[in-house]
């Protein structure tokens, strides 16, 4: 027996190009046998991530970094510590340190050789690093620094700083897990599953031929002229959060960072987030129209509905995407469902959302839905982990 | 013995049996290691639980390609300070549906059903990102014990437009057989262990068998006929 909590989003966005192809055109796939457009999950986590940040709600050093800079950074972090070494013997110290934990090595290519950061090397594979896991290596390191390769031998000290690397307290680790190829004592299992957000009806990227007029030309030609080619999609995302694997994987934080506030943010940047790519040109920021929580033993995807690609007569997809949307829930729930799931839904088209109010507690605001969600996420682990 | 039919359909589903790293490739239809990792998923056993895959693996495996969808491929980037920079072609089998059959002991395969109702952590099909976009849960037959003669009396899976666009369908079921069958193919998938650092597949025995032209489980009706004239 366990809980998961699925979400579920209906969201617009105007012209954009937010998740492109190594040729510049928005992510498609085939589904229903016509082409969509595709967020690909990966893009969407990293908005999360970010916006996790930005929003505030999550203090930095409970954050990872996703870089090649690793080495940098704990050069940085251990010359706060360690003022006397100068900074090519601290970079030489944190690289020995970083290999040890890690089993990456720094890039021997020249330009990657003295990177960015305190012209410490990049590593050759990017590592997704707690920012209190450098914090700890730097503390550990500073205190071997004078001859860190007898310092790594002792098996207290090698002990220790394998376990500052794996400790799992960074919250977007916490729930987007960890690979890391060359140390399995630093894979962490992902708490959440995140789906490639797909348009819920036929979707044909669109070329946009512009011409970018040089305020000194003396003739009538163009500056310059392109093609770019662009979507506005009506997307349906989801993602599924599982209660006892999150709270497992913060039992680093030994209560201070609760399931509860990680589901509650969680929630939050579901919604709050959007890719930036393009951002400039298109200023695509929007809010999912619909937003669907739900509580249950039973974690359903609802894409299904959309199989079939909504169509509409009148313009608009929303209100048949809602309507079909309805449907898929009630009848997939009748089947399949758990009858002690519990949902909330927040809206912002009520007239057009009409037929899913049946499905869920409407509630007013996002903040109203993501307490009353991460609430009955975290009663329900609770109960399930102490059955156990 | 009792046979397990699950009904995989999703807009994306990856299963690779070859790809690491950079290339992430994926088989043209679900592959049996992780078709029954999905089922420890559900079960929620511990990826060190070797004894428990080794019984999951000892089902005797079968999938029929009702909708064999395209492939999809994903370019994905990461970012370091401002730069993009390549990580990994992945590759996806867009839009398409299987069947697949699994048969073993009746409370081996009682359990599994049971898990599959309320798993243990959420399924996918290949890759976390890929969740079905259906519950696979599609029956259970509690007297039949060959997988590959199920799968050839069950109706037709697919979506009602791609039985509309490709009527009469040939159906082919991949499926486990005796290694010294001269039509069997190796292949890298069977799962002995998912501890990190220590997976590790063996070889299994694979044949291949193609149906007879499928018949349409939704006939098109009169009104329908119209439509598609358009």
């Amino acid at each position: 027996m366990t809980v998961h909590l699925t979400l579920h989003a209906l969201q617009t966005l105007p012209p954009s190009n937010i998740n492109r192809d190594d040729l510049g055109t928005p992510k498609t796939a085939v589904y229903g046998g016509v082409p969509r457009a595709r967020v690909s999950s990966q893009a969407w986590k990293r908005a999360m991530r970010i916006r996790f940040s930005a929003s505030g709600l999550i203090p930095d050093e409970d954050l990872a970094v996703r870089t090649r800079h690793g080495i940098g950074l704990l050069t940085s972090a251990l010359l706060e510590r360690r003022a006397d070494l100068d900074g090519d013997a601290a970079a030489e110290i944190a690289e020995k340190v970083f290999s040890f934990v890690t089993g990456v090595s720094a890039d021997t290519a020249s330009a990657h050789r003295k990177a960015a950061v305190r012209h410490a090397p990049a590593t050759r594979e990017t590592l997704f690093l707690g920012r209190r896991q450098i914090d700890r290596l730097a503390h550990l390191a500073a205190d071997g620094a004078d001859d860190i390769s007898a310092f790594l031998k002792s098996k207290a000290n090698a002990t220790a700083v394998k376990e500052a690397a794996a400790s799992k307290d960074a919250v977007d680790i916490a729930l987007f897990g960890r690979m890391v190829a060359t140390s399995d004592d630093l894979t962490v299992d992902a708490a959440v599953q995140v789906a490639h957000a797909i348009a819920v009806h036929r979707t044909t990227p669109e070329t946009d031929y512009f011409s970018a007029v040089d305020d000194f030309a003396t003739d009538k030609g163009a500056g310059m002229i392109g093609r770019r080619e662009f979507l506005a999609p009506t997307l349906y995302r989801h993602a599924a959060l599982t209660g006892p694997d999150l709270a497992s994987n913060l039992a680093d934080y030994a209560g201070a960072m609760s399931l509860q506030q990680v589901t509650d943010t969680f929630i939050r940047v579901f919604a709050e987030s959007v890719p930036s790519g393009h951002i400039t040109s298109y200023a695509h920021t929007t809010r999912p129209a619909v937003l669907i929580a739900t509580v249950s033993g039973t974690p359903l995807n609802h894409v299904g509905a959309f199989e079939v690609p909504v169509e509409t007569a009148s313009g608009g997809h929303l209100p048949a995407a809602a309507a079909t949307l309805a449907e898929h829930i009630t009848v997939t729930n009748t089947a399949y469902g758990d009858p002690t799931a519990c949902s909330w839904i927040l809206t912002l088209q009520p007239q057009a959302t009409k037929p899913l109010h049946a499905t869920a507690t409407p509630v007013q605001s996002l903040t109203e839905l993501a307490d009353a969600a991460a609430a009955e996420l975290t009663h329900r682990t609770a109960s399930i982990r102490e059955a156990v | 013995m009792s046979v397990l039919v699950l009904v995989l359909a999703a807009p994306l589903q990856s299963w690779g049996t070859t790809g690491r790293h950079a290339l992430r490739d994926t088989d043209p239809h679900p592959s049996k290691s992780g078709v029954i990792g999905m089922l420890a998923c559900a079960a929620g056993l511990a990826r060190t639980d070797t004894a428990g895959l080794a019984e999951l693996a000892a089902l005797t495996y079968a999938v029929r390609a009702d909708q064999p969808g395209t492939r999809l491929r994903d370019f994905h980037t990461t970012h370091t300070s401002r730069k993009a920079m390549p990580l990994s072609d992945r590759f996806y089998l867009a839009d398409a549906v299987f069947t697949a059959a699994l048969a073993g002991p009746a409370p081996l395969i009682d359990r599994t059903y049971q898990a599959m109702r309320n798993p243990a952590h959420p399924l996918f099909l290949g890759r976390r990102s890929c969740p079905p976009a259906r519950p696979p849960l599609h029956s259970i037959h509690p007297t039949a014990t060959d997988p590959v003669a199920l799968l050839e009396s069950l109706p037709w899976q697919a979506s009602r437009w791609y039985q509309r666009a490709h009527p009469g369908h040939r159906m082919t079921i991949h499926h486990d057989t005796h290694p010294t069958n001269p039509a069997a193919r190796l292949h890298p998938d069977h799962a002995v262990d998912f501890t990190p650092g220590r997976r590790r597949y063996t070889s299994r025995a694979v044949a291949t068998r193609a149906l007879p032209p499928a018949q349409a489980t939704d006939p098109m009706d009169f009104f329908d006929a119209l439509d598609d004239l358009g």
